[in-house]
């Protein structure tokens, strides 16, 4: 084996143990594989206002209860990416003696007055929600919070996840997930949350939506910056390495 | 291995350095500008074709020589036409690495939630195309130009390292700093490939592989 070989042999080697290092110790949240971009689909508003999309989905999932723990769920709305999600790991629920499913759901609803005092309600507020089939409530172990995840419109640079304990809105400890306009609380208890966001920090409707075509005009520019460099390139390369 | 770098690789280092930062805040610029903010550089369609259409302009040139030397060489020693070197080299190597990538990360642990738009109906072609235009004008650069510069400095396990560490601070205003330490790794990975085929080819090939695999994994 040569020299070279085995430096790249090596090289290799530290690459994947610093790939699986890198996975186990904290890059759940990294991209998927490191280049992941597409376009998010637009916000969809309960109540869209002009030049807004509507149509918000809900998700509701039922799952069979025999006495023994459902293991982790997770829960997403129809969006891409969603707006609203729940991840639910094991052994989180009290389910009620008696039933034989739960039932969990995600709704966006009409956001329960008195406003957030500290900020303005970026996008839809979500009903999150879990019934068994009895009626009888599926409530939350103190030592086992769930997840839930909202996505904010475009330009939601700041957010923090709150619930309304039917009084006031409850601010979360919340953190940024990855991907643009998307954070995350853990709670342990559900019901109606929103993603609130400093005044300042509210986003608006970007200046170009509505405007796919400069999206094209760019494009091109792409396109013909490439092919004169391609051109320019092989009209200018020197003679001894043709 | 040969290494087939310029006669002042600092000077193209620096200028490497310097376009990369220019086209990097083009692309921010791009994103805040076409997709309502900042934060959508990592998923403005427009954004990453700009990018990667500068980034392309950095390397060509220089990375001619860069991407198919040393396949060029290993023809010419071994007699053999210098596309079937390069098919049964670097394109070969790159499936393999690029299969490595995304194998890994379908087996490790991922979050079980959805937090990136996953490309769908019209947009996968956009996508697959830019993806495959990003991923093979970064390699020109980082692997190709950026690479043999260092090499021909300071020896090719700093210029894995280098330019591993360049490719994940690129990637930082995209995908935030949770992303630097699997950009890095993934950026050693990509050097290794660079270091075992002798061309750009396998990384090119392999970067796309891998982003490709996102599609199934988002």
């Amino acid at each position: 084996m040569t020299q070279g070989r085995k430096q790249a042999l090596s090289a290799l080697l530290l690459g994947a143990l610093l790939v699986v290092a890198a996975r186990l110790a904290g890059g759940r949240t990294a991209p998927p594989l490191y280049d992941s971009f597409a376009t998010a689909d637009a916000y969809r508003f309960l109540h869209p206002g002009p030049g807004q999309a509507g149509n918000p989905t809900s998700a509701t999932t039922t799952v069979p209860y025999t006495g023994k723990d459902t293991g982790a769920q997770t829960l997403a709305t129809g969006e891409n990416p969603p707006q609203a999600q729940i991840l639910i790991g094991a052994d989180s629920m009290v389910i009620p003696s008696g039933a034989h499913s739960i039932t969990i759901s995600i709704t966006p609803v009409d956001t329960p007055k008195p406003a957030p005092p500290n900020g303005v309600v970026a996008g839809n507020t979500y009903l999150y929600r879990i019934a068994s089939d009895t009626g009888q409530a599926v409530t939350l172990r103190p030592d086992h919070p769930v997840s839930i995840v909202l996505r904010g419109p475009t330009g939601t640079t700041q957010g923090t996840v709150q619930l309304f304990d039917g009084t006031a809105w409850q601010p979360q400890t919340t953190v940024p997930v990855g991907g643009p306009n998307i954070f995350a609380a853990n709670t342990t208890q559900l019901g109606d949350a929103a993603l609130v966001a400093p005044p300042q920090a509210a986003p608006a409707v970007p200046p170009q939506a509505g405007m796919p075509w400069l999206i094209w005009v760019i494009a091109g520019a792409a396109v013909a910056i490439t092919a004169s460099v391609l051109l320019w390139s092989a009209r200018h390369r020197p003679a001894g390495r043709r | 291995m040969r290494v087939l770098a310029p006669a002042r690789p600092a000077l193209v280092a620096l200028r490497v350095v310097v376009g990369v930062g220019v086209a990097l805040g083009v692309r921010v610029g791009v994103a805040a500008w076409v997709g309502g903010g900042v934060g959508e550089a990592g998923t403005s369609l427009a954004a990453a074709g700009v990018f990667a259409a500068l980034m392309l302009a950095i390397a060509v040139r220089p990375a001619g020589h860069a991407a198919f030397g040393a396949r060029r060489a290993a023809a010419d020693e071994r007699g053999r036409p210098l596309h079937r070197e390069i098919v049964s080299g670097g394109i070969g190597v790159g499936i393999a690495g690029g299969a490595v990538l995304v194998v890994l990360a379908a087996v490790l642990p991922r979050t079980p939630l959805h937090v990136w738009p996953r490309p769908h109906g019209v947009t996968v072609l956009t996508w697959t195309v830019l993806v495959a235009f990003v991923a093979v004008a970064e390699e020109l650069v980082f692997r190709g130009v950026l690479f043999d510069a260092v090499a021909r400095a300071a020896g090719v396990f700093a210029a894995c390292a280098v330019c591993a560490v360049a490719f994940a601070i690129v990637h930082v205003p995209l995908y935030g700093w949770q992303a630097l330490p699997l950009d890095i790794a993934v950026g050693v990975w990509l050097g290794g490939l660079r270091m075992l085929s002798g061309g750009v080819a396998a990384p090119a090939v392999a970067h796309t592989v891998a982003d490709m695999g996102a599609w199934f994994l988002v």
